[in-house]
């Protein structure tokens, strides 16, 4: 860049011995050498005042979140002991500009419930063939939500936390691989298109057991459009995954829509989730209304989750720790045989009030309270839930949580 | 009664200057609210005539950018910030860059081709180019 402004100003420094020198130019061409010494001028001006693209940015976000819960139940992994942990985390993210059109971005995200370890949840290289075609290569999340890209950015989310009916069923957020997005300028709108494809393989703890989840073939595609105030999305994703047994086909679907006009803020989004086999099929959905008052913002949500392939668990719970418990049994000592049992049957709806409260610029503050109830005959989906009796019929979680971004 | 509180409302607000979008000489003759919004939002990188936009905003904590930003975003100065972050840590871009002064503002536009910022109206010379009066 400064090579340039000092090869402009030489050019422009030339020019004009050129055209103080000769004396016996004539008008025209004298016009004209202005006209020229004119354009080097704006671009040098353009060189000279638009700041270089910075080559590296960094930016981070902070969360410090504290929850208890009115039981042991386990929801959104909060029990009566109150903490600290499980919402609380930090995020670094660094843009490297290699070039106009590519540029790599880390995000390094330490969580309170991995001891604050940093572990890296984005690495990904960037390239725009066309202001309009992006392909992006690395470890990047899985679009599956509306709010998957900014899952644990809280400052960016008008609630306390994603409604857990919806965001909590899908324990992986990101993969590895490559994906393509075309954006289509329309008239005061942009309608974009994604394709993703690639893989992952995670240990995660799945119903309390330690397990390695690995997710292959992933291929999918979102579409979304957006006029600024309206938001609607549809997405799709296939894969086959595992935990060590055989490659089950799993479908996922998503739609979602929003409004924001600045006042009011609507939220809703539906997503199915198809695996082959007993292991769970649902459905869940959430409304989330939002009303600003300066710098206060109260908000409703209403969520539901619901099992929807209970007749290929026919076992029932009782059957099931029975035949573990029984020495003549076949699958004596065998806890697997509870993932074909109706122990694995969900039903849940969830009602969340809070406030997120401006603080001061990039700092917001967010109160919930959520009750989730309803569960049926099942368990609602807790792991405290996952015992040859039933023991929590609902749950309350409280919580508090300041989201910054800077 | 309605009417009174009207009244009471205005009293209450303090006297806005009023913003004009100003670009670069060089720049086009008019713009629209909405073009001018997707240049503040990052949706589009162009200015009508095809220039690549150099879009400056006032620093945070500028009466005139909250005001140019309730009429022309729609956004409050928080929702903006809660846009940018979302915006950022998604790799979709960063927010434009911002100057101090209204002052600062008008020279680097008058300065820079492609440049589009926002200044009060009585600040306009020949140096700039309104494009809207949002």
């Amino acid at each position: 860049m400064t090579l340039n402004i000092k090869s402009n100003a030489l050019a422009i420094a030339g020019s004009l011995t050129l055209l103080i020198a000769p004396l016996t130019l004539t008008a025209e061409e004298e016009e004209k050498r202005i006209s020229y010494l004119e354009q080097q001028l704006q671009q040098l001006q353009r060189l000279a005042n638009q700041p270089a693209q910075e080559r590296l940015r960094f930016n981070g976000f902070l969360s410090v979140g504290y929850g208890l819960a009115s039981n042991d139940g386990g929801y959104a992994d909060f029990t009566e002991e109150g903490t600290f942990k499980n919402e609380s985390l930090f995020g670094l993210q660094g843009s490297f500009t290699i070039s106009d059109n590519t540029e790599v971005i880390m995000q390094l995200v330490g969580r309170g419930s991995d001891g604050w370890e940093p572990t890296l949840e984005w690495a990904y290289i960037s390239h725009n063939f066309t202001p309009d075609f992006k392909v992006r290569a690395g470890k990047m999340r899985m679009p599956l939500f509306m709010y998957s890209d900014s899952l644990e950015v809280g400052y960016a989310q008008p609630w306390l936390r994603p409604p857990e009916e919806v965001y909590g069923g899908i324990p992986v957020t990101s993969y590895i691989g490559i994906d393509g997005i075309y954006d289509f300028q329309l008239n005061n709108s942009t309608l974009s298109a994604q394709l993703f494809g690639g893989e992952s393989e995670e240990e995660l703890t799945i119903s309390g057991q330690p397990t390695v989840l690995i997710i292959d073939n992933l291929f999918g595609t979102v579409i979304s459009w957006t006029d600024f105030t309206w938001t609607l999305r549809a997405n799709y994703a296939t894969s086959e995954i595992s935990t060590g047994g055989s490659l089950l086909e799993t479908d996922f679907y998503g739609a979602g829509a929003s409004f924001n006009n600045g006042v009011w803020q609507v939220i809703s989004e539906f997503t199915r989730l198809e695996i082959d086999g007993p292991t769970t099929d649902v459905d869940s959905a959430y409304l989330t209304l939002a009303r600003n008052f300066g710098g206060i913002t109260p908000y409703f949500t209403y969520s539901i989750r619901s099992s929807q392939d209970d007749q290929e668990r026919p076992l029932s719970r009782g059957a099931a720790f029975a035949a573990i418990a029984n020495p003549d049994s076949p699958f004596f000592g065998n806890t697997a045989i509870l993932s074909a049992s109706d122990i694995q049957n969900v039903e849940r709806t969830a009602y969340s009030v809070g406030i997120r409260w401006e603080a001061t610029t990039s700092v917001s503050l967010k109160f919930d309270i959520t009750h989730a109830t309803d569960f049926g005959d099942t368990g609602g989906g807790l792991d405290g839930n996952l015992a040859p009796e039933v023991l929590y019929d609902d749950v309350n979680l409280y919580s508090i949580k300041l989201d910054a971004a800077f | 009664m309605k009417k009174l509180f009207f009244i009471l409302l205005l009293l209450a607000q303090p006297a806005l200057a009023d913003v004009v979008v100003i670009t670069h000489p060089s720049g086009p003759d008019s713009m629209t609210q909405n073009q001018v919004r997707d240049l503040y939002i990052g949706r589009s990188k162009q200015l009508p005539d095809g220039h690549t936009a150099d879009p400056i905003d006032l620093a945070s904590g500028h009466a005139l950018r909250d005001e140019f930003h309730t009429t022309v975003t729609g956004r409050s100065q928080a929702q903006l910030n809660a846009f940018w972050s979302q915006q950022v840590f998604t790799g979709k871009g960063q927010p434009p860059r911002t100057l101090d002064t209204t002052t600062a503002v008008k020279t680097a536009v008058a300065s820079t081709p492609g440049a589009i910022g926002y200044i009060t109206a009585d600040e306009v010379d020949d140096s700039v180019k309104v494009v809207l009066q949002p």
